[in-house]
């Protein structure tokens, strides 16, 4: 099995067995100095069974000590032959493109998918610098955020790589400065890109079509706003013929009006009919007064307080459902927006008859609700 | 959660008022230039507003004003963006000028009147408010 890098546990290991050795030699010798001086009869003859016995004790100890230590060799060896295969597998298997280059982007490794979607051979791009495979106007910023980031955290930039065909490929790239080396992780983002550009002219062009709708269909309503029918036909709405005003403003005669719309203001406050009765009593005891100050407004030629007074009229009758005065106050506003007033005088009669028209009706509709 | 209703026309000020008091105490503005003061004070003393609802066809100071100045001042007041108050315009105005210059102007929400007690509440929802 080919091992390729040395790791430190191996050195260490060794030199602790070193150390072992040289302490049990010393610690021998020592006891056979001892031996020599204290025993006093017969000292060479003692001296060499001491000897002898030493040496086999030295010898068995080795053997036991290098035997431990050459198993745990052993196991760090195959761990770290287990991990550089695992490193292999991950780099050469990874769903992303991996590179690792030195300092000066000098590409130093390299998995098969920068291969595949570059169509550029290993070989051909190990030794190389990377950001001379990087379009010319990425380049700089590409670098300049290599430059930029901080040690040991990961950072992240979008380049064009030339490919082989000298067509460009969009890649973004994270990457992580640490020691003397930047370890890129890439992915392949060009068809994303393509479809965001493509996005983006979708949405502008929806924009526009939308924003010619919307003028056109304002533009529409306001020319048909004399001739708007009644939107709802729910069976609690009133429906009464139509006295004639004027024919400019007047809706056609077999029109049907629809002046309160109860069902679709209890729907929308929810069936809270505390709050329904409290909000036609307003509305009953306010509405005259905001038609005399629009009167008020028109006289005194005042444009934007009529637009701005026929808006809060308009509001509080959506509010409330009085649909029929909701429809003229929006025709004066409308008219008053256009700058052409020629239509008000005919419209405010119309709101002030449909008003009459209303307080009639809620005056005996209320008496029911009350109970 | 502490609303305030900023709207000159009685009828929604009082829907708005009784619908979103069931949430918490609600203050009302009848146009832009008194919704500023009170917005002005509830950053002075801390106590913001939770939600706004703006009207924007208002005399004296538009909706549209009124939003871009209380934006304004949240950021001199660099008031955190997840204690920024929720605004939702509540307009009878539907054209797609006056909605996309709310959503421009940083508004969350945008509700053409009449006032519907469910939409409402789903909004509300939507802006994790309720």
């Amino acid at each position: 099995m080919k091992i390729k890098p040395i790791h430190p546990h191996i050195d260490e290991t060794a030199a602790h067995i070193r150390s072992r050795t040289i302490a049990l030699y010393g610690i021998l010798t020592l006891f056979f100095i001892l031996v020599l001086f204290v025993e006093s009869d017969k000292p060479v003859l003692n001296f060499f069974n001491f000897s002898l016995l030493a040496a086999f004790l030295l010898i068995s100890l080795l053997i036991i000590g290098i035997r431990k230590k050459s198993r745990s060799l052993h196991e760090v060896l195959c761990s770290l032959s287990r991990r550089s295969d695992e490193y292999d597998l991950y780099f050469n298997s990874g769903i992303d493109m991996l590179c690792i280059t030195s300092k000066d982007g000098i590409i130093i490794r390299l998995n098969p998918l920068w291969e595949e979607v570059l169509g550029i051979k290993h070989s051909e791009l190990e030794g190389k610098n990377f950001f001379d495979q990087v379009h010319t106007d990425d380049r700089e910023n590409a670098t300049s955020e290599i430059l930029k980031s901080i040690d040991n955290s990961v950072h992240a930039f979008e380049c064009r790589c030339i490919c082989k065909d000298e067509s460009y490929r969009w890649i973004r790239c994270r990457f992580l400065c640490h020691s003397e080396s930047i370890y890129i992780a890439g992915c392949d983002i060009t068809e994303y890109k393509e479809s965001l550009s493509d996005m983006t002219e979708k949405c502008e062009f929806l924009r526009k079509q939308a924003e010619a709708a919307f003028a056109s269909a304002i533009e529409t309503r306001v020319e048909k706003q004399d001739d708007i029918q009644p939107l709802s036909d729910s069976s609690n709405e009133v429906r009464i013929p139509d006295p004639s005003v004027d024919n400019t403003v007047n809706m056609p005669e077999t029109a049907e009006r629809v002046i309160f719309d109860y069902d679709g203001l209890l729907r929308r406050l929810m069936n809270d009919t505390v709050l329904v009765r409290t909000i036609l009593d307003i509305y009953i005891q306010d509405i005259p007064v905001q038609v005399e100050t629009l009167k008020k407004y028109f006289h005194s030629d005042d444009l934007q307080k009529l637009i701005l007074q026929a808006h809060t009229i308009k509001g509080a009758s959506s509010n409330v459902g009085a649909e029929e005065i909701r429809q003229t106050a929006f025709s004066i506003e409308t008219a008053g927006r256009r700058g052409d007033i020629s239509s008000v005088p005919d419209l405010i009669n119309k709101l002030e008859m449909q008003l009459r028209d209303f307080l009639d009706y809620m005056a005996t509709r209320l008496k029911t609700l009350h109970q | 959660m502490k609303s305030l209703i900023v709207e000159d026309e009685i009828i929604s000020l009082t829907i708005l008022e009784k619908l979103l008091g069931e949430f918490g105490p609600v203050s009302g503005a009848v146009n832009g230039n008194e919704a500023m003061k009170l917005v002005d004070d509830a950053l002075a003393s801390n106590d913001y507003f939770n939600l706004i609802c703006l009207d924007i066809m208002m005399p004296e100071m538009d909706g549209h004003t009124a939003l871009k100045k209380i934006r304004m001042l949240e950021e001199q007041n660099n008031l955190p963006s997840e204690k920024s108050t929720k605004i939702i315009m509540t307009s009878a105005l539907n054209d797609f000028d006056h909605i996309r210059s709310s959503y421009a102007n940083l508004c969350d929400g945008y509700l053409v009147k009449p006032i519907d007690k469910t939409r409402l509440r789903l909004e509300l929802r939507r802006l994790e408010l309720i």
